[in-house]
């Protein structure tokens, strides 16, 4: 018999019984379904970290001085001056005020005042929507100027350009240079779209902040991030006389750290998923037999017709591949459904489909099919048309 | 029941099937050819005949009544004619092809293709129209689905059954579903047609149209065994073969075999 004349044969009594064959695919649904959504949402995940990393520049590497004191404190003209080695290209160190009162007519807000230098746009990758960036004559000269993270400008002057206009930060007055695109959580987690940027020596001395605690480098390419790591290694060991101020990050690490947490947690729930089509594929065995003794008579009058044993096997196993073929399909298709409705569901939560899973785990249910129906159909086949016409 | 017979002769002709032969050339061999067959099985530590040396031949384009009381054995006979069961010993010749010792692939191939059965509980498949029912022996013959489809259709059709091939068993009488299963035993044009009490599951009136039935289809050249507990339908047969406790008791003809078997091939 030919394949098409099994499966159409399989369908019609797979859909003459909706509801049995329904409850009878429901494990596998179940099991596909979660398979392919919990593959979303890892790589979801992993994609939206990977994401937040990129927009700072594989060759970023951050700096972090966990110490406090005059010991692991940072000279601003001496770290510039290792913009000359030819690893590093560009160096952007940072001070940080966290809740400072923003202040413009009547509204007040607290955001965080970031002081830093005409670099950090560039080795953050952040646009401008309006105006200009810090300069180097603004640091020079220690000016109050500041340039708004979207959030700050969207809360004091809705769409309206505030480029010009006059700030009041912990009671000192700033004019506004620049307006800066909305960019979503950086690297270090503060999200430089609720910050107020302003340069670094007016932050110190306005502000009183002593250290310089987060620098952003820039290395001039993939391959000399390990050597501008080293120098940087060296420099602040010799520095602080200890290797425990600091701490250098960068990309890739940030990146595999962070997803080999999401692999784990995705791969523990996959293989739950797994199990559930491992039982689903057990239900389908239990009712394939069920099926097999059913229809002991139906057996004995196709094998009295001239049915071989090979086209009885062929018929059940072709019921239980297309039971669990199609509760995989079923699976598929609610998976991806819900995989594609999850983000509008629950903010904030990213997927993204794998197709390549997504197809393992249709063929892995029918996969399932063909082992959990083999020995049902088998079954069927070895019956004796004498005996099975005898049943009643 | 003469008339009755009469009347059937002289009805419509329906299709006679079997193996291809010229006009008037006839086997020289019996078309069944049943000698010492034993059936016994084995019961804990007793062995039970069920068959006791039965040896029986039928010609072609006989008409042979087998009759027996329940538990004589008859309904093993059958099977093992029907090929659904071999036999403890002895040989069984169909068709000048020797069965024992034939696979079971082999076996299903002779049922399909030289064996047409009629039972006494109609035995369609419940879930499938008649013509789908038709069409079940062509599908295992593998026969291409649209020339299964219109051969289906004209076996329903030779059997008065137009019109109601898209109607499931359950939605017709216990005669028209006896029409669909001959229709389907017919479908492959078999050599033989093996009939366990056709009319068993009928009421009178319907037990002899499908009776006649079975007539106009010997008149027409087919071969046909026809099991029976009832000496009445027996009459209507060619030839009588009774069997009690496993052995033949009496083997009377009615009606001499046509001396020219009337081969009126049905196209395909």
């Amino acid at each position: 018999m030919k394949l098409t004349e099994l499966i159409r044969m399989a369908m019609r009594t797979v859909t003459g019984s909706p509801l049995r064959t329904f409850l009878t695919m429901l494990g596998v649904i179940i099991g596909v379904g979660s398979v392919v959504t919990l593959v979303a949402i890892g790589q979801g995940t992993t994609e939206r970290i990977a994401k937040q990393y990129e927009s700072l520049g594989a060759n970023t590497i951050v700096v972090n001085i966990l110490g406090t004191g005059r010991a692991t404190q940072l000279d601003y003209a001496e770290l510039m001056k290792f913009e000359q080695l030819p690893e590093i290209d560009t160096i952007a160190p940072t001070v940080t005020k966290a809740g400072s009162n923003v202040k413009y007519a009547t509204e007040q807000e607290s955001y965080t005042v970031i002081g830093t230098n005409d670099r950090y746009r560039a080795i953050t990758k952040t646009e401008l929507a309006s105006g200009r960036f810090l300069s180097a004559s603004d640091l020079e000269f220690r000016q109050n100027v500041a340039v708004l993270g979207s959030k700050v400008s969207e809360k004091f002057f809705g769409s309206a350009d505030p480029v010009g206009e006059e700030l009041n930060i912990d009671g000192i007055v700033f004019t506004i240079i620049g307006v800066l695109k909305e960019k979503g959580s950086n690297m270090s987690g503060t999200s430089v779209d609720g910050s107020v940027i302003v340069p670094l020596e007016t932050a110190r001395r306005q502000f009183k902040l002593g250290n310089i605690r987060t620098t952003y480098l820039e290395a001039t390419s993939k391959e000399d991030i390990a050597a501008a790591k080293q120098t940087m290694t060296q420099y602040l060991t010799y520095k602080f006389k200890s290797t425990s101020g600091f701490m250098l990050v960068n990309q890739d690490e940030l990146i595999a750290a962070r997803t080999a947490a999401t692999d784990t947690l995705t791969s523990q729930l996959v293989s739950v998923a797994c199990i559930s089509l491992v039982v689903g594929g057990i239900g389908i065995m239990n009712i394939m037999l069920v099926t097999v003794s059913e229809r002991t008579r139906e057996i004995g009058i196709r094998k009295s017709i001239g049915a071989k044993r090979r086209n009885i096997l062929l018929q059940f196993l072709f019921e239980s591949i297309v039971i669990s073929g199609l509760g995989g399909l079923i699976g598929l298709v609610l998976g991806v459904a819900l995989s594609l409705a999850l983000p509008y569901l629950q903010p904030g939560q990213a997927t993204s489909i794998s197709v390549k899973i997504s197809l393992y785990a249709f063929l892995f249910s029918v996969l399932v099919g063909i082992v959990f129906g083999i020995y049902p159909a088998n079954k069927a086949s070895r019956l004796r048309p004498i005996d099975a016409l005898r049943f009643d | 029941m003469a008339k009755a017979v009469k009347a059937a002769r002289a009805a419509a002709p329906i299709p006679a099937a079997g193996n291809r032969r010229t006009e008037g050339e006839r086997l020289v061999m019996p078309m069944i050819e049943l000698k010492n067959i034993v059936k016994s099985y084995r019961r804990g530590s007793e062995e039970l005949q069920i068959l006791k040396n039965v040896s029986l031949s039928v010609e072609q384009g006989d008409f042979v009544a087998i009759i027996g009381p329940s538990g004589s054995g008859k309904s093993t006979l059958m099977n093992t004619i029907g090929l659904l069961d071999v036999p403890t010993s002895g040989s069984y010749v169909l068709e000048g092809v020797a069965t024992e010792k034939m696979s079971d692939n082999r076996l299903a191939e002779l049922r399909n293709t030289k064996i047409g059965f009629i039972f006494q509980q109609f035995n369609l498949l419940p879930k499938l129209n008649a013509i789908e029912n038709v069409e079940l022996p062509l599908v295992y013959s593998g026969v291409p689905r649209k020339e299964r489809r219109e051969r289906a259709l004209r076996m329903l059709g030779l059997l008065g059954m137009e019109g109601r091939g898209h109607h499931k068993p359950s939605e017709l009488s216990g005669g028209q579903q006896q029409r669909v299963a001959i229709a389907r035993a017919l479908a492959m044009q078999p050599s033989l047609l093996l009939a366990d009490e056709p009319t068993g599951a009928l009421d009178s009136r319907t037990g002899a149209e499908v009776l006649e039935l079975m007539i106009q289809l010997n008149e027409q050249g087919n071969t046909i065994v026809l099991i029976t507990h009832d000496a009445h339908i027996a009459e209507s047969a060619r030839r009588v073969v009774s069997i009690r406790d496993g052995q033949i008791v009496d083997d009377k003809r009615l009606a001499p075999l046509p001396a020219e078997p009337s081969r009126q091939e049905v196209a395909g």
